[in-house]
């Protein structure tokens, strides 16, 4: 058997892997790239070619124009293709539309670089897929014991019950303009909220791709409109950015919500003024990384980002052999990772 | 304690006085009996455990820290309590059983569920609702004048 080392490596530019010539969510420009996911800190414009599932290279399309590579190759998922005899296969990460993880083989050594990933369902994404190998890479934005995620139809009920509770007030809701916004919508969808949502300017071409791939959000609305109208009882989905912007002083006596992994953290959601933190994440929670690592029980773990300690002290605990790479360049921020 | 973690949570991330006073209104219409009578001794500082020490929570965490600190957190090993539960068996329980309900509690309940229970246990809830705005609420939801609430509230006591 091989080095794992000698397969996948990290490199200034991102994991790489030397028989086949690639990078996985290079932080650089390079030659080959396969990309897990279009958030912009995996996704980079300016690679010579790109391989990704249809989404992610719409994606980047929408966000970087259609030249945003050379050259690009279409996966499905679990199709597998070949460089220079190592094998490429895409399987579903369950962190957003289009999300893989990138499954590596060569020499009969099996390498998962599984990207971004959250093992809870995810209406907007297929379940992310457990896949045998002899080394996990995995990020760690969550790990700590803290990040415990409540059920997000939980999350989802305490906003509609706000907005019952406060129907003179505007709820606005700070969410990633890719991914996370769009699983707000269907999350409302499914709990059953059918008036119009309205939606910040920056949201619209990430929503018209979702629904381009069969997500169906249901009725939006322009939040941004000349015409005076007071928004109460509405609930406005935002960037974070524009929750404490002036932008928000249009609505009728804004109710800031924010959704992300970060609320549970009190401090953060006081940080920002947030009064109704929502705790949803798009990343794994501790109990998600840990089960996810028991399940697939890889020969080694290997932690590109994010909070590594508390998870290398668990694998040791668990018998499974860990390396921190601290890759550089990736959103630890959940900013949109 | 679900719903009474979330009114604490919604209460220390709501500055506005309106708003406390609509969260406080809505929970007590909405709680049973004798839950809400509860929350409304612990809104106002009426509810206090004498067998239940600050320093007890240290221990009963110390009793769990090793090893388990990095074991995942297992929901639903225990039921989780309601707070008339909560409250009920503190005020029968002698010193030395208080470690152990609280151990049981706090494996249990959720992150805000432990919050509450710590906030209870040491005194004061520290979420910016005053003695009065609680009574306010509460005249709100019965309808009456909050000078009725206070003629009769020091021959109340807490169910």
């Amino acid at each position: 058997m091989p080095k794992p080392e000698s397969i996948v490596c990290p490199s200034p530019a991102g994991l790489y892997c030397p028989p086949g010539d690639f990078y996985i969510d290079p932080v650089r420009p390079v030659g080959r790239a396969v990309i897990t996911h279009g958030h912009s800190d995996h996704a980079r414009a300016g690679h010579g070619a790109v391989a990704a599932t249809a989404e992610t290279l719409a994606i980047m399309a929408a966000r970087y124009g259609e030249e945003f590579a050379g050259a690009t190759e279409t996966l499905r998922y679990g199709q597998t293709i070949e460089r220079d005899g190592v094998e490429v296969t895409l399987v579903p990460a369950g962190h957003i539309l289009g999300s893989a993880q990138a499954v590596v083989r060569h020499k009969g050594m099996t390498i998962v670089v599984s990207g971004d990933y959250k093992r809870r369902r995810d209406p907007t994404c297929p379940a992310f897929e457990p896949v045998a190998c002899d080394v996990f890479v995995t990020e760690a934005t969550f790990g700590i014991p803290v990040f415990c995620f409540p059920p997000d139809t939980d999350e989802i009920a305490r906003l509609l019950k706000s907005v019952a509770q406060f129907p003179e007030r505007t709820h606005l809701v700070g969410a990633y303009a890719l991914g996370k916004a769009q699983r707000i919508v269907r999350l409302l969808r499914e709990a059953g909220y059918e008036q119009p949502i309205y939606m910040h300017g920056a949201m619209d071409s990430m929503n018209a791709l979702y629904e381009r791939f069969g997500i169906e959000l249901g009725p939006l609305a322009a939040a941004t409109t000349d015409k005076k109208k007071d928004f109460a009882g509405a609930i406005v989905i935002a960037p974070p950015s524009s929750i404490d912007d002036r932008w928000s002083r249009r609505f009728a006596d804004p109710l800031p919500a924010f959704a992300s992994g970060w609320m549970r953290v009190r401090a953060r959601a006081r940080q920002r003024q947030v009064e109704l933190p929502l705790v949803i994440s798009d990343h794994a929670d501790w109990n998600e990384l840990t089960t996810t690592l028991s399940e697939i029980k890889p020969g080694e773990v290997w932690i590109t980002h994010g909070n590594e300690d508390a998870l290398l002290r668990w694998c040791t605990l668990n018998d499974l052999k860990a390396r921190a790479l601290s890759l550089v360049g990736y959103d630890a921020d959940e900013g949109e990772s | 304690m679900r719903a009474f973690a979330n009114l604490l949570d919604r209460l220390a991330f709501t500055p506005q006085r309106n708003g406390k006073l609509t969260l406080v209104r809505e929970y007590l219409r909405e709680a049973p009996d004798p839950e809400r009578g509860f929350a409304l001794a612990a809104l106002t500082g009426n509810l206090s455990f004498d067998a239940a020490k600050p320093a007890m929570i240290r221990k009963a965490i110390e009793a769990r820290m090793d090893g388990e600190l990095f074991a995942p957190a297992k929901p639903g090993a225990n039921r989780e309590p309601e707070l008339s539960e909560v409250v009920e068996a503190l005020r029968s329980a002698k010193r030395a059983d208080v470690q152990a309900l609280l151990e049981r509690w706090l494996d249990a309940l959720d992150a805000d569920g432990r919050w509450a229970l710590l906030k209870l246990l040491t005194g004061g809830l520290r979420v910016g609702v005053s003695a009065r705005l609680a009574k306010l609420a509460l005249a709100e939801m019965g309808g009456v004048d909050v000078s009725e609430i206070d003629e009769v509230w020091h021959g109340q006591h807490p169910p």
